[in-house]
């Protein structure tokens, strides 16, 4: 039993995307389909400040599935296609089961962390890339970030956590004081983000 | 690192079950059903523990990172790229970031150059209209026009253009021409070499000239103040932000100065936007402003820099020689094998007020003048310096830059407290004339004792460890001339550079894509029309290859062997081959024996017919040999700490003896690429000069208001990943940085594509509005290919002037005025 | 609820005595219609025939091709169908209340027109799940509802309410009919317009929770979004009876008195106060904190979704105008007054659903791409400046396709049961 969680420290985010990438390429992650991205917090644009009598700030937040403790997601789905793995936390998806009703999508707060295939997933690749026990997409089902599963489930990290250029990212498991991630949070204020909807994200953004 | 040994278990499994499999078919005969059921359950056993093997390799592109990759290739194809571990206590040094990750979709790119090209007789270059010939037919054609360059106007008129694409001992071109595939060809024919112009203006003076560098990265932490001055670690070397980020949570301050509010800037305790280039200016008003409070670290300028070096009436500093002192004979030249010679420099003594040898004294003056027995006089460097440089006062600064005085002064002091790092890293050096730059640094740094101490840094030192390399295998003769690439039209207009007659009727370029990535783009897309030949040899189909007559394929780096000497962290970098050469690519070293041996020169590769063979000419070479780095250990992939830096990187690199001072002063000025050109007074000392075109008071303004600037982007090594997919969903298109202000005025919103112009070129592309640019500065991307944007290319904007002392490009060195685009864009 | 006393008179069709005796008579007579009023009726399933399978082979272009071809997005990711789901959920509420309420009260109802009614509502809730059916990514897995049904999911509940309804609606019409010839006990079917009408409260309920329950939207998630369900429902349901009243009326189907209709479009008028009342209640409810929910506020009032406010509001004021000035209360625009009634409500479901989506929960901007959302080619806050939604053709051409359906559904209703009033043949 364990509950996985990560925390991610926005005063070292400097919003590279290698956390984006790195969950693409092992998830084998279609064209235009992303389980993680990074959201600036500032202007109008990626990478732009807010702009407030003279002072500029800007901020990231690299944002994929909150993982929560108290999901919305899974309450929502009518086949139990989106599920909490009560060995891990891991709120996963079976691809196999959904049917595309796409209600964990409007039920899940954090928008857009939740990507359904419009359409049969398009590859710029000619071959699958990223890790070979990596579930295939399908059409018309709903998909989202899984703590790489796969991964996980051999002790290893995901892939977003294999190393952060900033090493602003820490893994492991909730309840284990001693874990790198419990650490992490030990002694530094965070932030939850969507605090207010009560879902007990598993992500911690340490500020 | 268990290179090729695979899974192992799995495999064992797999050949278990096929001899299992042909076990049970013999048996089948006999016994039937149950035979065959074990038959059908074996391939899918083995299908499923598909072989995956992994490589050691690594980027190969100019972002200065360098990053050791570990690639996996499932069924023949590369599937994955992580980054390689390192050993404990180096693994702050282990890296990869989104361009390495994106590396399989650039190796299976479908803009991949497959087979070789000519253009299509009777069309114009650069129509874009190929035909696919053989290699045979390739070669030949390289042949019989080289051999007949050859033959009528001698080496020189065979030129090789690079520029910073990919390293490599054996397909690279490090400084035009370092590899066996170029060096041996180029020199041993005597060839021109048209080399890079990007980045000259800091290495040709703070790095080449004074021989200095910043610390390694992990030393901020020593620090007492982060300056990102000239540079953005965060998207040009991400790899080190975390040293940085160590640091801050230390409570070192990190200060951004910089025209662009980067995500350095966003996480920076103080950011002062800056005019572009006008950085030197503010230098030197700090440097004034130190010296007029006194606030020199004073025992640092003596015993550590040329302040109290004196300085004759002719600039030349006054050597005890002048007094009869005898030079002294100090070893060996390793590089020319000549004795060194030295002639100490003379100082003046404060104690006994007499002219005395440098170290024999505690206490030189660094300021003041001092009197020979002859009565001639002579000025400290340091007053020398600051007599060069008075009017540039704190006021006049803030004048020139925008920064309100208040902060220069700030700056100035926090300065005089020590302890500074800067991060910065070429971004000063992006003008006409922005050279100067890094000798006012160098004095800033010099008054403040922030070089060469642990904790600071005059720049970010983007390689700071010491491979194991050797230049001398590549030497076959000597280059034919050596000229700076963005002076090719006026070459092919003279046939001559400085004395030597080039009458350029072959130009291959390698490594590089300059009418994509050097300034001044259109003037030099008309020079190349005008070159009789032009191959390009490269992995995609660039800017370049389309104005070329002939395209060769070369093949990505996990396609070929190569060992890269460059060293940005402690481990050697060696390319494993993970998988064979896609399509008809050709590395760069096969095409060119094939080239050599078409004009019967196949014995400058003779002694390495194989690849191998020359990287042992590298790495266990007489001088290479005792440092106990084998082709075999490279080959096997493991992880090799370079042997030339064993221990800790942040140490003392300056010491008392006039080699090892800090420079800031230039006895003897050197231009870059001699060709005749004077070299003014001023290239010696501290200097403040502004642009050619952008600056503020220039009255093209009235026409072109908006000055220009760019950056290192985090998405781009160059050109390289222009059709990265991945790359470009997060970044899809070309964008001009525009202030809101400056767009508001113009009409222009948010992502309405703009016409920005000036008398050079134009450009047309979509409009990023920000408050994260000054007011009156333009962005313009880079590493964007023509057909990406809407018309034109960011680098029609940039113009072709070079400073005549570091032929240097100036990317931001532009003026122009922006518009809507009321066209179509499809 | 509102009270019936005063609208209620004893339901004409309460006639037991005279149900067995009339049995074969009606059923010539139904015939009889069939035949004569019958040539619109054909023409009307035949159109509706041939629409309904343009719509499903634009429905199989649209599992073939993919989703990609409607404008639903990660960011927007309902859009037209579940509109028109909510929509049909609250059409086929009001037949079906119409005609229990007098049933089940055991006061007097419309005037024959309750057999009409129930067949109404069975088309729309034919309709609603048809709506459910196209926006399932995929359909072909539907059996799994039944089979790992997580109880748990309000979208699960609410395929139970919707099936039971649908039986419930089929039920309760055929022991109309069978009341009618005598084999149905008053008793047994004033127990299933009993059930029939919680089980019509429930599907409005339930479909409101679909919405109400999802704290991540804040326009949805309020108490009050089930009784106001069931409050539009009944708006839009009763203004479709009396619409198809009329139509049948005028066609020479059924007769039906004049005051019949006046009393529906009283009831209309009731029902459209109660749920503008409502409407009032959330708006003030969100608006007065002045904290994010004042953001849904202005989005309605003056934002991308101002025409959609504005055109229910406007569109119920004059539907109760209509409906209560005596001197307007003419047939014509007693009819006006019930397609300005539907109307209103559509403007309503379109406000709910893209309302819903138009505001971003978490509006940082960050990399798009085609699957972002429906306008994903500038940045995020231009996606929003607009109406974050708006249908495809295909949408629009599925839709008719299973508003086709309902109508064939309707029409076969009409031409092959005896829906006609037994007083009237």
């Amino acid at each position: 039993m364990a509950r996985y969680g990560m925390a991610i420290d926005t005063k070292r985010c400097v919003g590279c995307n290698a956390c984006t990438l790195a969950c693409k390429q092992a998830n084998n992650v279609p064209d235009g389909v992303f389980w993680s991205r990074v959201l600036t917090d500032g202007g109008d644009m990626p990478d732009t400040p807010a702009s407030k009598d003279g002072h500029l700030s800007m901020k990231y937040y690299p944002m994929g599935c909150q993982h929560c403790e108290n999901p919305a997601c899974v309450k929502v789905c009518p086949v139990g296609a989106t599920y909490k793995d009560p060995e891990t936390g891991v709120v996963r998806q079976d691809y196999d089961k959904c049917i595309g009703c796409r209600m964990c999508m409007s039920a899940c707060p954090y928008s857009g962390v939740r990507s359904f295939n419009w359409e049969d997933p398009k590859y710029s690749l000619g071959h699958a890339v990223g890790d070979a026990d990596t579930p295939e997409h399908q059409k018309h089902t709903v998909e989202k970030c899984t703590f790489c599963y796969q991964r996980i489930s051999k002790g290893e990290t995901p892939s977003c956590m294999d190393l952060c250029p900033a090493r602003a990212r820490h893994w492991g498991d909730l309840d284990d004081p001693e874990s790198d991630v419990s650490k992490a949070i030990a002694g530094r204020s965070y932030e939850h983000l969507l605090e207010e909807k009560g879902t007990q994200p598993s992500v911690y953004y340490l500020v | 690192m268990q290179e090729k040994s695979e899974v192992r278990g799995k495999l064992t499994r797999r050949g278990f079950l096929k001899t299992a499999g042909v076990a049970a078919g013999a048996v089948a005969v006999g016994s039937g059903a149950v035979a065959l059921g074990d038959l059908a359950a074996a391939p899918a056993v083995a299908d499923e523990s598909a072989a995956e093997q992994t490589f050691h390799t690594g980027c190969r592109g100019n972002c200065a990172s360098k990053c050791h990759q570990k690639v996996t290739v499932r069924d023949g194809k590369v599937v994955k790229v992580a980054a390689m571990e390192y050993p404990e206590g180096d693994e702050g040094w282990r890296r990869l970031c989104v361009k390495g990750q994106s590396q399989p979709q650039r190796q299976y790119d479908p803009d991949r150059v497959q087979y070789p090209m000519k253009r299509v007789e009777g069309t114009e270059r650069g129509a874009g209209e190929w035909e696919r010939i053989s290699w045979d037919e390739a070669i030949g054609m390289v042949a019989e026009k080289m051999g007949a360059a050859l033959a009528t106007g001698g080496g020189t008129s065979i030129g090789f253009m690079s520029s910073y694409a990919s390293y490599g001992v054996l397909n690279g071109a490090t400084g035009g021409y370092m590899s066996f595939a170029y060096g041996r060809f180029i020199t041993a024919a005597g060839c021109t070499v048209l080399g890079a112009c990007s980045d000259y203006a800091q290495m040709h003076v703070q790095m080449l000239g004074f021989g200095q560098n910043g610390n390694s990265a992990d030393d901020v932490v020593n620090s007492k103040t982060m300056i990102a001055w000239g540079g953005r670690p965060d998207e040009a070397d991400v790899h080190i932000w975390h040293y940085i980020c160590d640091a801050r949570e230390k409570g070192i301050p990190l200060i951004t100065i910089d025209p662009q509010y980067s995500s350095t800037a966003a996480h920076s305790d103080w950011y002062i936007p800056i005019r572009p280039g006008t950085d030197g200016a503010m230098m030197l008003a700090m440097i004034n402003y130190i010296a007029a409070n006194q606030l020199e670290n004073v025992d640092y300028m003596r015993a550590y820099t040329q302040a109290p070096q004196l300085v004759k009436d002719d600039g030349t500093f006054l050597r005890m020689s002048a007094f009869g002192v005898e030079p002294i004979e100090a070893g060996m030249n390793p590089m020319t094998g000549q004795p060194i010679i030295i002639e100490v420099p003379a100082v003046l003594d404060e104690a006994t007020g007499t002219i005395t040898a440098l170290g024999a004294t505690e206490q030189p003056a660094i300021l003041g003048t001092a009197t020979g027995p002859d009565g001639t006089v002579y000025k400290t460097c340091y007053q020398e310096c600051l007599d060069h440089i008075g009017e540039y006062t704190t006021a006049r600064a803030s004048e020139i830059t925008g920064v309100a005085e208040e902060d220069i002064i700030k700056l100035a002091e926090l300065y005089a407290q020590g302890g500074v790092w800067n991060l910065g890293y070429q971004g000063l050096g992006h003008h006409v004339n922005s050279h100067h730059n890094y000798k006012n640094l160098a004095l800033l740094h010099a008054q403040t004792a922030n070089y060469g101490l642990p904790g600071t840094a005059i720049c970010r030192n983007t390689s700071p460890f010491t491979g194991v390399s050797n230049y001398m295998p590549y030497m076959y003769g000597r280059v034919g001339a050596n000229v700076p690439s963005m002076a090719l039209p006026e070459l092919l207009e003279t046939k001559m550079w400085g004395e030597t007659p080039v009458d350029l009727q072959v130009l291959w370029v390698m490594n590089g894509n300059p009418l994509c990535c050097e300034s001044g783009r259109l003037e030099m897309i008309e020079a190349f029309k005008k070159v009789p030949f032009v191959v390009t040899a490269d992995v995609s189909m660039t800017d370049t290859a389309m104005y070329s007559d002939l395209v060769l394929p070369v093949p990505h780096v996990y396609e070929t062997e190569d060992y890269d000497s460059g060293c940005p962290t402690p481990y050697l970098m060696y390319h494993q081959k993970c998988v064979d050469p896609l399509y008809e690519s050709k590395s760069d070293i096969d095409i060119m024996r094939l080239v050599a041996a078409a004009l019967q020169m196949d014995m400058i590769y003779a002694d390495g017919p194989t690849d191998a063979d020359f990287i042992k000419q590298i790495v266990e070479a007489e001088t290479t040999a005792p440092l106990g780095v084998t082709y075999e250990k490279l080959a096997s992939g493991e992880m090799i700490r370079t042997p030339m830096n064993p221990v800790s990187h942040v140490e003392m690199t300056v010491g008392n003896s006039e080699s090892e001072r800090l420079k800031f002063y230039m006895e003897a000025p050197t231009p870059r690429n001699v060709c005749g050109q004077e070299v003014p007074e001023y290239e010696k000392y501290p200097y403040f000069m502004p642009a050619n075109e952008a600056y503020w008071d220039n009255p093209l303004r009235e026409q072109y208001p908006l000055m220009g600037c760019s950056e290192h982007a985090k998405y781009h090594v160059h050109s390289q990943t222009a059709f990265t997919p991945w790359l470009r969903e997060l970044e899809p298109e070309p964008v001009l940085k525009i202030n809101r202000q400056d767009a508001e005025a113009r009409g222009i919103a948010q992502g309405d594509y703009v016409h920005a112009f000036n008398d050079h070129g134009d450009v047309v592309l979509k409009a990023l509005v920000t408050d994260g640019i000054m007011p009156g500065v333009i962005g313009i991307p880079h590493g964007f290919r023509e057909d990406q944007y809407v018309s034109g290319h960011a680098q029609n904007l940039t113009n072709r002037t070079m400073d005549p002392f570091v032929h240097n490009n100036s990317y931001y060195d532009f003026l122009c005025e922006v518009e809507r685009y009321e066209g179509s864009v499809n | 609820m509102t009270n019936f006393d005063n609208v209620g008179v004893i339901d004409d069709d309460f006639a037991p005595a005279a149900a067995p005796a009339r049995g074969k008579a009606r059923e010539a007579a139904g015939a009889k219609v069939a035949v004569k009023g019958g040539k619109g009726l054909t023409i009307g399933i035949g159109v509706s025939a041939v629409v309904a399978v343009i719509g499903i082979v634009l429905w199989a272009m649209q599992l073939s091709g993919g989703m990609i071809q409607t404008a639903m997005r990660n960011l927007d990711s309902w859009g037209l169908y579940i509109t028109m789901f909510m929509f049909f959920v609250g059409l086929s509420a009001g037949g079906l209340i119409i005609s229990s309420v007098p049933k089940a009260f055991g006061i007097k109802g419309f005037g024959g027109i309750s057999k009409v009614a129930v067949m109404t509502s069975i088309a729309a809730t034919v309709g609603a799940i048809g709506f459910v059916m196209v926006d399932l990514g995929q359909p072909g897995r539907v059996w799994e509802l039944f089979a790992y049904s997580n109880l748990g999911s309000p979208l699960m509940w609410d395929i139970i309410v919707l099936a039971t309804y649908l039986i419930l609606s089929c039920v309760y019409l055929w022991a109309q009919v069978q009341n009618e010839k005598g084999k149905v006990s008053h008793a047994a079917l004033r127990v299933i317009s009993v059930v029939a009408l919680v089980c019509a409260v429930l599907v409005h309920s339930v479909t409101a929770w679909i919405f109400g329950l999802q704290q991540s939207h804040e326009m949805w998630h309020t108490a009050l979004l089930a009784p106001w369900f069931v409050s539009s429902a009944l708006v839009c349901g009763t203004g479709l009876v009396i619409v198809a009243v009329a139509a049948l009326r005028a066609s020479g189907y059924l007769k039906v008195d004049q005051a019949n209709l006046v009393k529906l479009s009283k009831l209309l008028a009731v029902f459209l106060l109660v749920d503008l009342y409502f409407f009032g209640c959330d708006l003030l409810t969100e608006a007065f904190p002045a904290g994010s929910g004042a953001e849904v506020v202005a989005m309605l009032v003056s934002g991308p979704l101002a025409p959609f406010f504005w055109g229910e509001v406007v569109l119920s004021i004059v539907a109760v105008v209509l409906c209560v000035v005596p001197q307007l209360r003419t047939t014509p625009l007693m009819v006006v007054a019930g397609i300005l009634a539907v109307a209103a409500i559509f403007c309503k479901r379109v406000q709910l659903l893209v309302g819903g989506f138009q505001i971003a929960n978490i509006d940082m901007p960050a990399v798009m791409t085609q699957f972002t959302v429906t306008n994903w080619e500038g940045n995020l806050a231009q996606a929003y400046q607009g109406l974050v939604y708006w249908p495809t053709p295909l949408e629009f051409g599925v839709t008719l396709g299973v508003v086709a359906l309902s109508f064939l559904v309707l029409f076969l209703g009409l031409k092959f049961l005896p829906l006609k009033p037994q007083d009237q043949e």
